[in-house]
């Protein structure tokens, strides 16, 4: 007879009742930690809802009174947090001081002081746990005052964290005072973020508030590199004059990089003055500069659609057109782009490159075509073109149905 | 999110973020616009097929969709509502790809609600 079970691998039943019991406490451990986890998330999310509420009420009442900077005010803030709460009250009055400008912001920072919010993050900001301080700093960066800015500038000097100097420096760039400012910049450049997008974001902050103190910092030399490319970036997104004179010193740079940061600044801020220059980099040998200047003649078309004549549109759009060939496809997509916003004889070179037997310039013009503003009938025309195309790319063996496949 | 609907010159605030669409709303309903609030693509969608709203004013900055994708939405549904993107300053890409889409109206953050009044008055007329 043979031995058939547990016992036939040699287990024996004191063995089996163990594991038995193991199974069974762990079994109950997960429903537990589950049962845990679900009473967990209802009560964070009625927590949530509870907030949200909460914040909606202080902005409902509060929104009339911070647009009109009401004398009012005061008592409005008092019905707030009586009926909201001290919390809902402060986010509410910091988020305004973010959105709107003028004489309220400096009301509000009053009001932040005096009901307390100033000083509760002051005791947060110095606590042992880093997100905790950096949550505090960067709330003190939009209260305002000078009871904030003075433990932000020592924030951004001093503190162990980088996460919580890079909040600082984001408080001090909101302050806009020159102090401020001086002491973010000092911070900034004393310990430079690892990340490109941070020093990015801190660059588009500077030029927004303080572009002089930016450009003295670019003419000084004390930003070489990627650090001036950025630097000249930001002051021409924020549509600073100075960038364009900063773009046309630099234009000429032996530093292919460098001509193609000049040459998109200049797409950003130019007037119809600059536009020979970057018509003329369209020559240059490196192929990213050229894909640059195509880029920089579409945002020239595009941002100052308003307030040009455009005369200079026909000279760039026979020269992007040279450009639909171009050995490098980022060229040519970028030359195809702009010809699609120089109105209608950009438009009309895009639908002679649709048909043209080079696929690579026909392809750019058609995905050019497609997303540009047409007029109706030119649409139409785009429409019957594609149609024609995927019916030529076809394949020669057309794919079996499925009843052929399974007959 | 509908309120004091009148029939002369309503305007869309499309804003996700709550106060900011209160500010902006108690804006220019104190120089006599009425306005509606649309927190999402969808709701946008639906107050322009509802009413006869004379503009849109969008934060590019809109969430889900963003405010880029919510425009391309309204072009493939060939909206012809004039549209003001509003923009945070150094956003000359996002404004440019904006342009591109057919905005002509662009306001900047932070706002003081007097220019914020002027530039509708500007698009739409008075109210």
């Amino acid at each position: 007879m043979t031995t058939t079970g547990p016992r036939a691998i040699g287990i024996t039943e004191e063995a089996l009742r163990f594991i038995a019991a193991g199974v069974i406490v762990l079994t109950a451990i997960v429903l537990a930690l589950t049962l845990v986890v679900i009473i967990h998330h209802i009560v964070t999310d009625r927590q949530r809802r509870r907030n949200r509420a909460r914040f909606e009420t202080a902005s409902m009442l509060l929104a009339p009174h911070l647009v009109n900077n009401s004398p009012s005010l005061d008592e409005a803030v008092a019905v707030a947090r009586s009926k909201a709460g001290d919390r809902a009250v402060g986010l509410v009055l910091r988020r305004a001081r973010y959105d709107l400008k003028g004489p309220i912001v400096d009301r509000i920072t009053g009001i932040l002081v005096a009901t307390g919010e100033v000083r509760k993050l002051l005791g947060e900001a110095k606590s042992r746990r880093d997100w905790r301080r950096a949550g505090a700093v960067r709330g003190l960066g939009e209260c305002g005052g000078a009871e904030a800015k003075e433990a932000l500038i020592s924030a951004a000097a001093d503190d162990v964290s980088s996460e919580v100097r890079r909040a600082a420096r984001e408080g001090l760039l909101s302050d806009g005072s020159g102090e401020a400012v001086h002491a973010a910049v000092r911070s900034f450049i004393a310990d430079l973020p690892r990340r490109s997008g941070w020093r990015r974001s801190f660059y588009a902050r500077l030029a927004a508030v303080a572009p002089d103190q930016l450009t003295e910092l670019i003419r000084s030399g004390e930003l070489k590199g990627t650090e001036e490319k950025l630097a000249i970036e930001a002051l021409g997104d924020a549509g600073r004059p100075v960038a364009l004179v900063l773009a046309m010193e630099r234009i000429g740079a032996p530093e292919a990089e460098m001509r193609a940061t000049a040459v998109r600044v200049i797409g950003k801020v130019a007037t119809d003055r600059e536009v020979p220059v970057v018509i003329e980099a369209l020559q240059d040998p490196e192929w990213f500069v050229r894909a640059a200047a195509a880029r920089a003649i579409e945002w020239m078309a595009t941002l100052n659609a308003a307030t040009t004549q455009h005369n200079w549109q026909q000279g760039a759009c026979e020269k992007l057109a040279e450009h639909m060939t171009d050995s490098s496809w980022w060229v040519r997509a970028n030359a195809a782009r702009a010809l699609s916003r120089c109105g209608s004889s950009g438009v009309q070179l895009l639908l002679t490159a649709s048909q043209s037997s080079d696929r690579y310039a026909r392809d750019a013009a058609i995905a050019a075509l497609a997303t540009a503003p047409l007029q109706p009938e030119v649409r139409l025309q785009v429409k019957k073109r594609i149609d024609e195309l995927m019916e030529q790319s076809q394949p020669a063996i057309p794919a079996p149905r499925p009843k052929e496949l399974f007959a | 999110m509908a309120t004091q609907i009148r029939k002369k010159k309503p305007v869309i605030v499309a804003e996700s973020n709550f106060l900011s669409a209160r500010l902006m709303m108690a804006s220019l309903q104190n120089v006599g616009f009425s306005v509606v609030v649309a927190r999402n693509g969808d709701e946008v969608v639906r107050l322009i097929a509802a009413y006869r709203c004379e503009l849109l004013i969008l934060n590019m900055n809109f969430g889900r969709p963003s405010g880029l994708e919510l425009l391309r939405l309204l072009k493939v549904r060939q909206e012809t509502i004039p549209i003001m993107v509003i923009t945070a300053v150094g956003q000359a890409e996002l404004k440019a790809a904006a342009g591109a889409m057919g905005v002509r109206a662009f306001f900047d953050l932070p706002f003081v609600p007097e220019d914020l009044c002027q530039r509708v008055t500007e698009i739409v007329g008075a109210p």
